[in-house]
């Protein structure tokens, strides 16, 4: 909240004119609009639909019942009785990634809907979350506080309130994108609206932000990480933002360990915010490190006495050597992956997966691939999506291109920006790689999300670049799309889960 | 320019919301994974513990008949303690997914038979998944190598609109919270108010 406020009157600050101080109320609609949207989500897609749900829903109860961090078990025994009974009860591996199958709608299922409160079935198992239970606690930490709030009511019930807490997340990152935008692009409030508006209700953002995915958690921090960044670049080191910058580095950290991959972007920005500063250098930078050291510290702490717990969990992924029947490691290869990951293949390198990632996996699944990966829009809607994502973005190229005289002063910003996004790409491929090597596989659309504040910059950009008299065209039409892409979403939805 | 637009949205959700089909009424949850029961000319294959859902009017199965016309078929859905619902195929339908119709099933009925007949020419292979001999499906006494993937229809096409009130029924028994059936009325509603919202806004910003 403090981020995205904006500035007391009677302070000056470079780079914020006048005009964007009067736009706390559009902020809060904005917010308040992608929070509903993401509610209204979460009411139709079926309990635990949202990928991963069911780890990270029994992550928060069996944390909310011991006070404990889950652990992954020998056996796979995942879950606890009473969240197996109602996985049970929904049909709910029957379902997943089989789009022809339903949840249980009859009457007899609504009555096994009842049994955990009738028959108090166990509800902490051995503590293994499944694919969750080497997660940092933060996301889980209020939500845990929600389960224990609703510890009397039916079981899905208690996931209907973390939805909602989940749904609110997705409004506050949805105004850390507007105060973003806010901050880069001053004096544009109709460009920050329908930057934030794109990035709030777009459709992969409102299916995967309605339900308990500590990917929500990142979504949110991600954002207000980029703000700050924009806060240190634009207005200088001081040591309340330098410590906001590490703060929330460090809140990254503890909230998804990919976050770690943000770290080469943050120290950019602290070395270019102090090389302009001739005093206090030495205080901000240390207000930065001490901000983000000490929470780490603390979880370190805990994690080493009373949560047994490494302080950077799931880092094993990509440091562990080779498991038995993988395919070698080489450095080669990876980097080949790397480029194939995210850039079309190159003539001379092998083929090490198919299709063009960037359009197939990454464009597609961005665009809108739910439930469990099991069902999407109809063929033709992608290259339609596709076409429009084209026109929006020469709109910001042109805008870009007219003004690039000031972009050479923003430079900084721009490398500190790539490195945060290049960072967090090399992140997922690294892990995808490892997962290649033993047969298995990683990447999904919704990793590359927490890049949703950059990613609104295009539409934000290209209302910019209409004159005057179109732009608010060039927004209703931005706005639409996006409205279009998201209704429809969500009536495949329905039918999906019950028609 | 922005009335229009919002205008056009509701118009398309009408359009693709009148579309007229079939709905299901439930399945037997089994994936169509192989063709693992073959009914040869002259026999019936029978599935036990089905629970067939109140509403069914007919049964769709993947069906393949080697590349020639349908056979003549009966089915019939037994339950345990009362009378059989029955229903057939007249000779000459095409291979793939197929419905059966049946006469409406009244009240949800568990622990049901399914048995299909096959009055030839030319065997049928139906779709579905491997099960352990005791309970795949069985031809005479013959086990199969598992079970049919069964799709419980309802007895005639309804459009999304006419659908509406079971939708909304079934949404409130899957999510199992607040504010029950009305959930679907809600969802509608807050889509509403964020579309409308959201055109305002972006209206109220580019007038000023």
């Amino acid at each position: 909240v403090t981020l995205v406020a904006p500035a007391r009157s009677g302070r000056t600050e470079p780079d914020s004119p006048a005009p964007w101080r009067r736009r706390p109320g559009t902020a809060l609609l904005v917010a308040l609009l992608a929070t509903v949207n993401a509610f209204a989500w979460g009411l139709i897609v079926a309990p635990f639909h949202v990928p991963d749900e069911p780890s990270h829903a029994f992550y928060a109860q069996y944390f909310g019942e011991t006070g404990k961090l889950p652990k992954a078990s020998a056996n796979s025994n995942w879950y606890s009785p009473d969240f197996t009974a109602m996985l049970s009860d929904s049909a709910f591996y029957y379902v997943i990634g089989q789009p022809q199958n339903r949840p249980q709608w009859d009457a007899t299922s609504a009555r096994a809907h009842t049994r955990e409160t009738s028959t108090k079935l166990n509800r902490v198992g051995v503590g293994d979350a499944s694919s969750a239970s080497t997660n940092p606690p933060l996301y889980y930490l209020p939500q845990a506080a929600v389960y224990r709030a609703a510890h009397g009511l039916q079981p899905l019930s208690r996931l209907a309130l973390m939805r909602v807490l989940a749904a609110l997340l997705a409004g506050l990152t949805t105004l850390c994108v507007f105060a973003f935008l806010r901050e880069l692009l001053p004096g544009s409030p109709l460009a920050w609206t329908v930057g934030a508006l794109a990035a709030g209700l777009q459709p992969m953002f409102g299916f995967i932000a309605s339900g308990v995915n500590n990917d929500g958690g990142l979504f949110l921090v991600t954002a207000a990480l980029l703000l700050a960044l924009a806060r240190l670049l634009r207005r200088g080191l001081t040591p309340r933002r330098a410590a906001a910058v590490g703060a929330l580095l460090a809140a990254g950290i503890l909230t998804k360990t990919q976050a770690l991959a943000y770290t080469p972007a943050v120290g950019l920005a602290l070395l270019l915010a102090a090389r302009k500063v001739p005093s206090g250098r030495l205080r901000g930078l240390a207000a930065a490190v001490g901000a983000g050291a000490l929470p780490l510290a603390v979880y370190g702490v805990l994690g080493a006495t009373v949560l047994d717990r490494p302080l950077f969990d799931r880092v094993n992924v990509v440091t562990a050597g080779a498991t038995a029947g993988a395919r070698p490691f080489l450095l080669s290869e990876q980097i080949s992956y790397l480029w194939q990951e995210y850039l079309p293949r190159l003539p001379f390198m092998t083929d090490l997966m198919p299709g063009v990632q960037p359009y197939h996996l990454w464009f597609k699944q961005l665009v809108g691939r739910f439930g469990w990966l099991d069902y999407g829009y109809p063929g033709w809607a992608y290259p339609l999506a596709l076409g429009i994502v084209l026109i929006v973005a020469a709109g910001a190229a042109t805008h870009l291109w007219n003004h690039r005289a000031g972009l050479r002063a923003r430079a900084g910003e721009i490398a500190v920006f790539a490195l945060l996004a290049l960072g967090l790409m090399v992140a997922i491929a690294l892990v995808s790689y490892r997962s290649w090597l033993t047969g298995g596989s990683f990447e999904q659309g919704r990793y590359l999300l927490p890049l949703l504040p950059l990613a609104a910059l295009v539409p934000a950009l290209a209302v910019r670049a209409a004159s005057p008299r179109f732009a608010p065209l060039a927004g209703v039409g931005i706005v639409l799309v996006t409205l279009s892409y998201s209704v429809f979403a969500q009536l495949l939805t329905v039918a999906r889960f019950y028609g | 320019v922005a009335v229009l637009g919002l205008l056009g949205l509701v118009v398309a959700v009408g359009i693709v919301g009148s579309g007229s089909r079939v709905h299901l009424q439930g399945t037997n949850d089994l994936r169509p994974f192989g063709f693992d029961v073959t009914i040869p000319a002259g026999k019936t294959a029978c599935q036990p513990y089905e629970n067939v859902p109140s509403g069914t009017g007919g049964v769709r199965v993947r069906a393949g008949t080697f590349g020639k016309p349908g056979p003549r078929v009966a089915l019939s859905l037994e339950p345990a303690g009362s009378s059989p619902v029955r229903g057939g195929l007249a000779p000459g339908w095409r291979e793939g997914d197929v419905t059966i119709p049946v006469t409406e099933v009244q009240g949800d009925r568990l622990g049901v038979r399914v048995c299909l007949t096959n009055h030839g020419p030319g065997q049928i292979a139906l779709a579905g998944e491997p099960f352990a001999a005791n309970f795949a499906a069985r031809v005479g006494a013959q086990p199969e190598p598992g079970r049919a993937r069964l799709e419980y229809m309802r007895p005639h096409a309804d459009s999304w609109w006419g659908l509406l009130g079971t939708l909304a029924d079934r949404v409130g028994t899957v999510r199992g919270a607040l504010p029950g059936a009305a959930t679907l009325y809600l969802w509608a509603l807050l889509g509403l108010g964020v579309a409308g919202g959201a055109v305002a806004l972006v209206l109220r910003e580019g007038r000023e």
